[in-house]
């Protein structure tokens, strides 16, 4: 590639969203609303452009030269050179640096292409809202802190993108900032977020400490392709970060993903993501189905040669992973807001993903993210449309027999909800299949949790189907939802072409070996990625991929007999297993523990040391030693008499002293 | 540089409080810009320096020295090298120049009779990679103060000039070299403070004022007397009898700090304390209060919630960063053993101050005093990167000083500015503000994000270093100082979204428009105006500007940071020349 060319591609790739953000918020919201609505889709879509002719040029080159990085500026540099008397010194070097990869120009064309669709559907269904200019801001801005993740090249970079896109989904999730609910879900997002930004940075510090060459040499580079490079197999007591499972490569596994669980959602830092729902619809659907959640997925992925040296890093991501995805799939099966059912979704969705990059199936993870990005943000823009038309409903038990007067938006939503499930030839079958047939070859000797993966399908589709058959099928339960209308078409455009999308993106990966170019999506990942170590054998691909569709069947099938054919009462769960239902009801009591575990004790030391401490402890020993000074003082006043004798007197006295003291030293 | 810069430096204010003096105090209009001019022009004098001033210092020895004292500094480098050197003989009493210690100054023991210590001070200045930077952001934050500063303020030509004489002690404070001319500067500084906190602010100011110049002469006073210290003990064991600060430095590679003695107890030999850990206490105990380190802070909050807007541009921007620059310049260099010795407590006390901090901030409903917390929380993250006595966490330091100067002013104006309107303070009195200001709403924001250490806003750049710093030192502390970051995320937000999100809630409320009527009504405006806007553009723009390229000033520290990581690395062993000459009876010996 040629380095000029990818410098300039980048540059728009980047640029176009960044000046998007600038002109909006430098203006305050005083930009016609007309030029905002071409502006900010058309930001993004542009980007998405310059993201595709970067592909077309990367493709052009052998897969083995497929990497290139370009530097755009020195950000910071602590070394110091020798000279004032002073030895040169080593230290944090920081450039603004992009890789431009296979992996990262995946990530850029989901980034800028589904998120391009949300922008323009968020024309039409922002339309009415007053801070119309501030919500592209804050939307332009998310694209460029997620595209500045994806795309930087050094850990210092990756950290900051990492946050900034915190800083954009609190300010999307908190957008609507009168509700005080909303206010209150964007700080736990935040928070929740920062937590892992300090996990990514002790990572990076640990890195950055103790990364030695071939030679022995310490490194002190945050430059990630060196550091992949030097941690790579081969790397031995004083190469890379030490031995194969040792103590130092475990640990940074365990401290990248705690930042990858913060964005993931993932246990034990999954809480935000529901409150999150407190956002937009849009938001939902760019931020917490296509893009900001997956970045974990990413960074494990990105960061799978350090993954590939710390076996129980790894596998604790990866029981994480299906950990989440068991328990959120459970969750939602119970719960009525709309939105609530698909973000369970996506963290148990996301869970599976954690799952396959965390047993080293790399390009299958991604696989899931890429297909997952589609028919999620298509679930979250049919559900946006809904609620829209139903005046800001989100209780699926108001809603019903919206798929007579919503037809395309049911039908979008069936096609998600059927590439969700994993039901053959739709975008998850495919994904799941590959998922779930590596993760048995690769997992670990457990086959459990490959188990675990397969059960969560008739969860998936239970779940989805259940919404589709409550909130569309039967008669209108609200009046709103008798009088729903369909949305306009700049809303439905986009939704439709996401249905397109998530009913063909699946057969990507199919390997139409001898029509080149055309390459499978596996052997695309393949020079960042490299080949699985296990691949499943066809007897093994087979029956997980037909247990995969049979239980995923299973839970349409449940759906039907409850919700349809009423063959099975709804409140058998309810009645007949209680706490099960409840459990499932309260989101497991996670955040009720964190309540009284966490945020009480900590909101109460807080108290303590104001209420407390500061007055009772600190104040208190100063005005202590202010009065024991003061009484001193009182003390000495009394000598103070005015009077010349006693003066005089106190004078002698001391003389005396003065010369006995003397007297007795000279001899 | 061919002219004194530094004393100019020093002179402009001075002279421009000498104007205002002049100037009859009913024409406000005309003390208003007389003292924007001055603290403008001081600004832009110490931009010239910034422009002159050398990364390294090495390449280029010419400027290096000037009028310094050649001969000392021929043979005795100081690991700290200073630029600008003016050098004014003030008091000697003895003519000689070769009091150096017979190690380097061999066969000249004529000189080195018994009879009294020669007095040496003298009028010397320099500066630093820093000092360089605290000025500047002195400048600039005085500069600042007086566009916050209302024409209509009573008694505002007393304000100006007393602070234009609090710029002078400060500025004299970051440039003096010579331990008397330091300590006059700091005591200096004091007293017009003193006049303004006790002059100006709310009906508790009287009592706040008396705290602080209580807590801070306590401080003052040891370090006083550490100075007569380090004057007699340097001077005893290596017969350099002087208060200048780079000789002292350099001597210190020649003081004895082994821990010889012991004193038992008990039965039990403990290793007595040896005077530099007691001349370091003593300096760190006055540091310690102007920081705040917990548990010295209890001035802070009351002084901070009394004052001013104005007054707290500069006093929480800058005056709090001289205990900072102490620590690094006096206690770093001089007592590099001790340094280590101590570097436990000290990490301690900021680790302390970090969460205390955080945990005070987190449970105040008044804003200023959340703000005020917020800054000793900063604050222990500087004194942090300090103690980790290395590069990174000395230049993060550095850099989160100059920082944290942007963002507490900041944040004070941003405060100040919402209780101009609406007459409260109180997160329970505000909220919502966002919808009838949004102008404030987003530059709030900017500031509020850079409180919390965003990436691409400056606090970052310092934070990372310091904890990148610490995390060599010792991880469980990084670790445990790291939650300090969460914390600020935490307490950051309850302010922000407190005072502009959630439903509206101001006096007059809920009504949108009866809320605007009676800000109007008492402060003329709602949304931020002119004055508000040229006082926080800059300061947003600058952190926006060092977030997203901290190059330049990391340029001119990082130099600096080596050179006192390499002062402080002699404690650790004493270099073989050093060990050579330092046994006590040998300096004792000689040099009586």
């Amino acid at each position: 590639m040629n380095p000029t060319f990818t410098l300039v591609l980048a540059a728009i790739v980047l640029g176009l969203p960044t000046a998007g953000f600038l002109v909006n918020a430098l203006t305050f919201g005083k930009l016609p609303k007309a030029v905002v609505a071409w502006m900010g889709p058309g930001v993004v879509l542009g980007s998405f452009v310059a993201a595709v002719v970067a592909l077309v040029a990367m493709m052009s080159r052998p897969p083995s030269d497929r990497g290139i990085t370009i530097v755009f500026w020195h950000w910071l540099n602590a070394s110091v050179g020798s000279g004032g008397g002073v030895a040169a010194q080593a230290g944090l070097n920081a450039n603004f640096s992009v890789r431009i990869d296979p992996l990262s120009v995946l990530m850029m064309l989901v980034i800028t292409g589904i998120g391009g669709l949300i922008h323009v559907y968020s024309v039409g269904y922002m339309d009415h809202d007053r801070s119309f200019n501030r919500f592209f801001a804050y939307m332009n801005l998310f694209v460029t802190s997620m595209l500045v993740l994806v795309m930087s090249n050094t850990l210092v970079f990756l950290i900051i993108g990492w946050a900034m896109v915190a800083f954009a989904s609190y300010a999307l999730i908190a957008f609507w900032y009168e509700r005080k609910s909303a206010v209150v879900a964007g700080r736990k997002a935040f928070v929740t977020q920062v937590i892992g930004d300090v996990g990514l940075v002790l990572a990076a510090f640990l890195i950055f400490l103790n990364l030695r060459g071939p030679s022995g040499r310490l490194l002190h580079t945050v430059n990630m392709q060196t550091i992949f490079d030097n941690v790579g197999p081969g790397a031995h007591f004083h190469q890379g970060l030490g031995p194969v499972g040792g103590g130092m490569v475990t640990a940074i596994g365990i401290l990248l993903f705690l930042g990858a669980a913060a964005k993931s959602a993932q246990w034990p830092l999954h809480t935000w993501l529901p409150d999150a729902m407190e956002g937009p619809t849009p938001v939902s659907a760019l931020i917490h189905a296509a893009t900001m959640v997956t970045a974990g997925v990413y960074l494990v992925a990105r960061f799978h040669p350090i993954y590939q040296q710390a076996p129980i890093a790894a596998s604790l991501v990866a029981a994480i992973g299906i950990g989440t995805a068991l328990m959120a799939g459970f969750i939602g099966c119970t719960q009525y807001d709309i939105k609530r059912v698909i973000a369970y979704s996506t963290m148990s969705q996301i869970g599976l993903m954690i799952f396959a990059v965390g047993v080293g199936a790399y390009s299958a993870g991604m696989f899931q993210l890429v297909a997952h990005a589609c028919f999620k943000a298509l679930l979250f823009l049919a559900a946006g449309n809904v609620i829209h038309a139903i005046n800001d409903e989100q209780d699926i038990r108001a809603m019903g027999g919206l798929s007579q007067r919503m037809k395309w938006t049911f039908a979008c939503f069936t096609v998600g909800a059927l590439a969700l499930s994993g039901i053959p030839f739709f975008a998850g079958f495919f994904s799941k299949e590959e998922l779930l047939s590596n993760g048995l070859a690769l997992g670990p000797a457990v086959p459990w949790l490959w188990l675990v993966g397969v059960t969560v399908n008739v969860l998936t589709s239970f779940y989805i189907f259940r919404v589709v058959w409550v909130a569309f099928k039967g008669e209108p339960r609200s009046e709103a939802a008798a009088h729903a209308h369909e949305a306009p078409p700049v809303m439905l455009i986009p939704v439709v072409v996401l249905a397109g999308l998530a009913a063909v993106v699946g057969f990507l990966n199919i390997d139409f070996a001898g029509f080149a170019p055309v390459t499978g999506f596996t052997s695309f990942l393949r020079p960042v990625l490299g080949v699985p170590s296990h691949q499943p054998s066809d007897l093994v691909g087979g029956l997980a991929l037909l247990a995969g569709v049979v239980l995923s069947l299973g839970g349409v099938g449940i759906v039907w007999a409850v919700y349809g054919k009423a063959v099975i009462s709804r409140e058998l769960v309810p009645r007949r297993l209680p706490w099960l239902y409840q459990l499932s009801y309260n989101r497991c009591y996670w955040d009720e523990l964190y309540d009284y575990t966490l945020v009480r004790p900590v909101a109460a030391l807080a108290r303590g040391v104001r209420t407390i401490l500061e007055p009772d402890v600190v104040d208190a020993a100063v005005a202590g030693v202010r009065d024991a000074i003061a009484t001193l003082a009182d003390d000495f006043r009394t000598f103070q008499t005015g009077f010349l004798k006693d003066y005089a007197l106190v004078f002698f006295f001391f003389a005396l002293v003065g010369l006995v003291v003397l007297g007795l030293r000279l001899t | 540089m061919t002219w004194p810069i530094l004393a100019v430096l020093l002179l402009v204010p001075l002279g421009g409080a000498l104007l205002i003096l002049g100037l009859p105090g009913s024409r406000p209009r005309l003390i208003r810009i007389c003292l924007i001019a001055v603290t403008a022009a001081t600004l832009g004098l110490s931009v010239v320096m910034l422009v002159y001033f050398l990364a390294v210092p090495g390449s280029a020895a010419s400027r290096l020295s000037g009028r310094a004292n050649g001969q000392s500094l021929s043979q005795v480098h100081s690991p700290v090298t200073f630029q600008f050197q003016e050098q004014l003989s003030w008091l000697h009493t003895s003519s000689s120049l070769s009091q150096f210690h017979p190690a380097f100054n061999e066969g000249n023991n004529a000189f080195n009779q018994a009879g009294p210590p020669p007095i040496n001070f003298s009028f010397h200045l320099g500066v630093d990679g820093l000092a360089v930077w605290l000025i500047t952001l002195a400048a600039l934050l005085f500069l600042v103060a007086a566009v916050v500063l209302s024409r209509k303020e009573e008694r505002l030509k007393a304000f100006a000039v007393l602070m234009l004489l609090s710029e002078v002690g400060v500025i004299g404070v970051l440039t003096s070299l010579d331990l008397v001319l330091f300590y006059f500067f700091w005591e200096a500084a004091l007293i017009p403070l003193y006049f303004i906190m006790i002059g100006w602010g709310d009906e508790r100011r009287g009592r706040s004022a008396l705290k602080f110049i209580i807590y801070t002469v306590a401080g003052s006073l040891f370090m006083l007397l550490a100075i007569l210290g380090v004057y007699f003990i340097t001077g005893a064991q290596t017969s350099v009898y002087t208060f200048d600060v780079p000789t002292l430095i350099a001597a210190q590679s020649f003081v004895s700090t082994t821990h010889a003695t012991t004193f038992s107890l008990f039965g039990h030999s403990f290793p007595a304390m040896n005077p530099q850990d007691w001349l370091f206490l003593a300096f760190a105990l006055a540091f310690a209060i102007k920081v705040p380190l917990v548990p010295f802070h209890s001035w802070l909050p009351d002084a901070y919630t009394s004052g001013k807007t104005p007054f707290l541009v500069f006093f929480a921007g800058i005056v709090s960063k001289l205990g900072a620059f102490g620590f690094i310049r006096y206690n770093l260099t001089l007592f590099p053993q001790a340094s280590h010795l101590f570097q436990p407590l000290m990490m301690g006390l900021a680790v302390a101050s970090i969460l205390y901090g955080a945990l005070a901030a987190l449970a105040q409903s008044d804003v200023k005093r959340t703000v005020a917390y917020a800054s000793i929380s900063h604050l222990g993250f500087v004194v942090l990167g300090i103690f980790t006595l290395n590069i990174d966490g000395i230049d993060g330091s550095i850099i989160q000083m100059v920082n944290h100067g942007i963002v507490i002013a900041a944040l004070f104006i941003c405060v100040g500015i919402f209780e101009a309107r609406f007459a409260t303070r109180s997160l329970r009195d505000l909220g919502g503000l966002a919808k009838t200001m949004p102008v404030m709403a987003g530059m709030f924001l900017v500031v509020a994000l850079a409180g919390l250490g965003m990436p691409l806003l400056n606090s970052f750049v310092g934070e990372f270093l310091i904890l990148l710093g610490a995390f060599q030192v010792s991880p469980v502390w990084a670790v445990v100082a790291s939650l300090g970051v969460i914390l600020a995320c935490w307490y950051m937000l309850r302010m922000y979204q407190g005072l502009t999100q959630g439903p509206l809630r101001a006096p007059g409320g809920p009504d949108e428009s009866s809320v605007i009527a009676q800000a109007v009504g008492r402060f003329g405006r709602i949304d931020l105006g002119p004055v508000e806007l040229v006082a926080l553009v800059p300061l947003v723009a600058l952190m926006v500007l060092i977030g997203v390229y901290p190059g330049p000033i990391i340029r001119y520290s990082r130099f600096s940071a080596a050179q006192y990581s390499q002062a402080v690395a002699r404690g650790t062993v004493a270099s073989p020349a050093a060990r050579q000459v330092t046994t006590p009876a040998d300096g004792q010996g000689r040099g009586r």
